[in-house]
């Protein structure tokens, strides 16, 4: 009451409504008032990128480079299981791997000292040790289902993979990379390893079981480690990384399969000249407004 | 001002002690109303009548007496009391008899003319009402009675009589007047309701189950409404009258030994002594008998004891062989307690009927148990004992199949791939392996063991001989439970390991969401787990995933076996424990006599002076004739309503189900949810359903001259329990 007589006592001096957040009621004014210079303060496409069709297009090669890995993978795994690949030259392949990672490793990340080194062959000998113990019960994990349900639940598996994985960064945390891994990336690696099992499970020996789940363990850690690093290191090394993989890619498959060569060219097109195109013309239609009623944000990092 | 009602409880008996000429009798029984001052409500309870000759006696000691005597809810609140007089007389009518009532006779006169030694008021209430009949009555003959000293509040109330137009037999008294706090009243509601004297062994009246639901339920919280409601119901107060009326027939044998002291003597003197000695013979032959079993009981306890002390193995056949033990024990409790609690005098000497026919109830009920058991127990005994031969081929046969064409077949048809499970064969081929070996092993001992089994059979047979039935029920759950002992340890491994598997799955698939049990708090913490613990986690998932169906179907096969032979055991406790509870004295007094076992009335209303046509309603609670009065209030005149009660009986399952009801007390929703919850994770299969047995009493060490003694006074009190209603 006595605030409504002091509003209309003072009408005709009334006082400029202001905003403020925690002032309560200014007399005079509805509690929801607002006044003609609200809406100037409102800042549009403030924090919109410009992106040009280059840039999106050499950034979308991270992708079909990963692409191109999961496609390795796949052919390697239909090579061991028509027996084209034997037990030998898979492990060699690992071994191979497994130097070759180590190595880039070695030459593009500055702080990798002796102990991180022989901490991570440590690790990897506990888990060789394991798969070796394990590699029995895998082999005989899957023999009474049949083929076909085997191989429709990898491709199922491998297609939630690479849509759950994360492009950005790597699963295994690289040293000097910021974020922890996000539930999506572990549903991802959750996916890949139980692919790789499942057609583990359907090979003829023990040996072929631990190398095979070995390979694409190892493909499924620790390449977009090596990749993340080499692109980190050298973009240009990483462009010329990843068209020469998938050159190899490409030329795998057409030896495979002409449909699948053809299904996988038509995936590298979108990927790297379709989808930045699109990007691009639809980057038009952004439209975003800031303005006083945004909630106040923090400009730093809370963890620092 | 509101119309008072007035409800006359009228025994049936009396109009035939009545002497039927001109004459005044006397009237004796409680008056209940719910509030001392003004009623609205009165009910009149009339038990017992006499000739106004007998009056010279002292009456209020005998008053004193017979209230002392009385239950003690119904003496505390209202007394009983001589309630006026009635007289058959000619006067008015061809066929009316009147009736005078009056209150609290604590001073007793039989002065003749003078009008009274009381107080004041009554002088005054004398004067008052010195036009009305039953003061013209006193005058006439010289009669005065009742004072009131220190009380302001009497009454005096007339009655006359109407002749019964349906039937002869019944004549129906009518008020003729009421003198309430020196207020004469006699425009009234009567309705006079007509009851039959409940005697022990015959009937008695039951408000029935309503009546205690409704007690138990006031103690919670209530709205005031339901408060105000209960206090209305209250002024019936039905309770009270019930009591009252249950009790008649205590007070009327106090009566009647005082006032007519030759009427009890010798009818049939012989036959009373012959019988009496009989009854005593059986007695001493039943007390010698069992005593005989008391000694008898007696040895073997002290043997057993000190055989248990002797052997080490004691606790593994004790354990085996639980259910045996545990009933045995029972009955032999129960052997030695019968006397104990068939000689419980405390509660024979009820005067209300009810509480008396339930003590009686309460008293035989367990040796008519250990009776019926017996027999059971002998039927079965006799034939196994003559059958064993047979009995001991069926079951080795029975075992035979069960093993060959259902375990062993079972066990093959799982390592194969069944109803088109895709199982894991190599785990199948060592789970079946496994579970093959062990019934093999378990065959070759039964082929061992069962040379015994004839003579396993005979001793079933002499145990239900001796012990009753439901010994050698609990034996067979045991030997059920022995002979499965294979399959149990079968499903004990296979359960731990699904369940190890069950909880692996369950903590991996929590691993992979980022999340982590915390068992203190009973709740799921975010955990940040490691990349290798990731990868370690998924490696171990896939493979316990894909074996799962496989043990869980070997899981499934063994619990189904061994719920079936659970339930089967489950079937056997539920038969002992139902010998045990079913009250089969009350049964065969229900088959005999339903009017022991009431429940709720009904009121035949056979004349209705407003010219109601004679109809009959049946009537749970008292409602509806309280309305009928209510009905007849806008009349100026006095309406009286005469009706007549019955009874309604309990059915054979009201009578039986509380006493299983507290049998399965132990079973309910959450406890069967949990057993299921159980079942499903593999974590347990409840062992001991929560059936409880009767409790087990303390060994008696009584000398063995007691016992006798003991048994002996049982048996010979029981006689008043056959008697005792013959008497009265």
């Amino acid at each position: 009451m006595d605030s409504e007589n002091i509003g209309q006592r003072s009408s005709p001096t009334r006082k400029k409504w202001r905003k403020i957040a925690y002032g309560g009621m200014q007399p005079g004014y509805d509690d929801n008032h607002t006044d003609d210079s609200f809406l100037e303060d409102m800042i549009m496409n403030a924090n919109v990128v410009k992106r040009n069709l280059l840039k999106a297009m050499l950034d979308s090669v991270s992708i079909s480079q990963y692409i191109c890995v999961v496609a390795l993978v796949i052919v390697v795994w239909t090579c061991t299981l028509s027996a084209t690949l034997n037990e030998r030259s898979l492990m060699i392949l690992d071994v191979g791997l497994l130097g070759s990672g180590f190595f880039v490793l070695l030459i593009t990340v500055e702080m990798m000292s002796v102990t991180l080194l022989l901490n991570y062959v440590l690790k990897m000998a506990f888990f060789i040790t394991g798969l070796y113990i394990l590699s029995p019960i895998y082999y005989t994990l899957t023999r009474s289902i049949s083929s076909d349900s085997i191989w429709s639940l990898t491709g199922s598996l491998i297609i939630l993979h690479l849509f759950l994985h994360n492009y950005s960064g790597s699963t295994v945390r690289a040293p000097g990379a910021l974020e922890n891994p996000s539930l999506m990336s572990n549903v991802s690696l959750n996916a890949s390893i139980v692919a790789s099992l499942l057609i583990a499970s359907r090979l003829p020996s023990r040996f072929h079981v631990f190398a095979v789940v070995l390979f694409s363990l190892q493909v499924f850690l620790f390449a977009p480690l090596v990749t993340y690093c080499i692109k980190r290191y050298s973009y240009r090394l990483h462009l010329c990384f990843s068209f020469s993989l998938m050159a190899l890619t490409l030329a795998l498959v057409h030896r495979l399969h002409r449909l699948i060569f053809v299904l996988l060219l038509a995936v590298f097109v979108f990927v790297n000249v379709i989808c930045p195109y699109w990007l691009i013309r639809i980057q038009e239609y952004k439209f975003e407004i800031n303005g006083p009623w945004d909630e106040a944000k923090l400009c730093f990092d809370i963890r620092d | 001002m509101k119309r008072k009602r007035c409800r006359l409880w009228w025994p049936k008996h009396i109009n035939s002690s009545l002497s039927s000429a001109n004459e005044l009798n006397l009237i004796f029984g409680w008056f209940i109303s719910s509030t001392e001052d003004d009623f609205t409500n009165l009910d009149i309870v009339v038990a017992f009548a006499c000739h106004e000759s007998n009056s010279q006696i002292n009456l209020q000691a005998i008053l004193d007496e017979t209230n002392r005597n009385m239950h003690t809810p119904l003496h505390d609140k209202h007394t009983f009391s001589l309630l006026g007089f009635y007289l058959s007389g000619s006067e008015c009518n061809g066929s009316t008899r009147q009736v005078g009532i009056g209150k609290h006779t604590h001073s007793y006169s039989t002065h003749l003319r003078v009008c009274l030694c009381g107080s004041e008021n009554t002088h005054k209430i004398l004067s008052e009402t010195s036009m009305c009949l039953c003061c013209r009555y006193n005058q006439l003959l010289e009669h005065n009675r009742m004072t009131s000293v220190g009380s302001n509040r009497w009454l005096q109330l007339e009655m006359s009589y109407i002749e019964q137009r349906v039937s002869k037999e019944l004549v129906t008294p009518e008020l003729h007047h009421i003198h309430w706090n020196g207020a004469t009243l006699s425009q009234l509601d009567v309705h006079v309701i007509v009851y039959d004297v409940p005697k022990f062994g015959c009937h008695y009246y039951s408000l029935g189950s309503d009546c205690e639901t409704k007690q138990l339920s006031t103690s919670s919280k209530r709205p005031m409404w339901v408060e105000d409601l209960h206090k209305s119901s209250s002024t019936l107060d039905l309770e009270a009258v019930f009591l009252a009326i249950n009790s008649v027939n205590a007070a009327n044998i106090l009566l009647e030994r005082h006032l007519a002291p030759q009427a009890l003597a010798n009818q049939c003197r012989i036959i009373c002594k012959i019988l009496t000695f009989s009854w005593q013979l059986l007695a001493i032959l039943v007390a010698s008998f069992w005593t005989l079993c008391y000694v008898i009981l007696q040895f073997f306890y002290k043997l057993f004891s000190f055989i248990s002390l002797l052997w080490v193995y004691n606790n593994i056949t004790a354990k085996a062989f639980c259910n045996t033990f545990q009933n045995i024990q029972i009955r032999c409790s129960q052997f030695m307690y019968w006397p104990v609690f068939l000689q419980n005098d405390g509660l024979r000497a009820q005067p209300c009927v009810e509480y008396a026919e339930k003590a009686a109830l309460q008293r035989h009920s367990m040796w008519s148990t250990i009776l019926v058991d017996l027999f059971l127990g002998n039927l079965l005994g006799t034939v196994l004992w003559f059958h064993a031969e047979s009995v001991y081929f069926w079951v080795s046969s029975f075992s035979d199949g069960v093993t060959n064409y259902v375990l062993r077949t079972g066990c093959v048809w799982l390592m194969e791939n069944p109803a088109g499970f895709k199982l894991n064969t190599d785990l199948a081929g060592i789970l079946g392996m496994i579970s093959l070996n062990a019934i093999q092993i378990w065959s070759t001992l039964w082929f061992f063991i069962s040379d015994l089994f004839v003579h396993f059979i005979k001793l079933l047979a002499l145990s239900g001989i001796i012990f009753g039935f439901t010994t050698p029920a609990s034996m067979i759950i045991d030997v059920i439970s022995l002979a499965t002992i294979h399959i149990s340890a079968l499903h004990w491994l296979i359960s731990l390991i699904y369940s190890q598997q069950i909880e692996a799955i369950a903590s991996l698939w929590r691993l992979f969401r980022g999340k982590k049990c915390n068992p203190l708090r009973q709740r799921l913490d975010s955990y940040e787990y490691t990349v290798e613990q990731h990868v370690v986690g998924s490696l171990l998932f896939t493979p316990l995933l894909l074996l799962l169906p496989t043990t869980s179907a070997f899981y499934m096969f063994f619990t189904i076996l061994i719920t079936t032979f659970s339930f089967i055991c489950f079937i056997m406790v539920v038969i002992v424990s139902v010998i045990h509870a079913t009250p089969y004295n009350k049964i065969l007094l229900w088959l005999l006599k339903k009017g022991r076992f009431p429940s709720g009335m009904w009121i035949e209303i056979i004349s209705c002076s407003c010219n109601h046509s004679p109809k009959v309603k049946s009537i749970g609670g008292f409602a509806s004739s309280s309305h009928e009065l209510k009905g007849s209030n806008d009349d100026t005149e006095s309406t009286t309503l005469v009706s007549s009660i019955h009874n309604n009986f309990q059915t054979l399952a009201t009578i039986v189900f509380p006493h299983y009801i507290c049998l399965f007390l132990a079973i309910s929703r959450s406890s069967s949810a949990s057993s299921a919850h159980g079942i499903l994770t593999g974590k347990s299969i409840p062992s001991s359903i929560g059936i409880t047995l009767p409790s087990m009493l303390p060994w008696m060490a009584m000398p063995y001259r007691d016992y006798w003694c003991l048994c002996y006074k049982a048996v010979h009190n029981c006689k008043s329990d056959c008697t005792c209603h013959r008497r009265q």
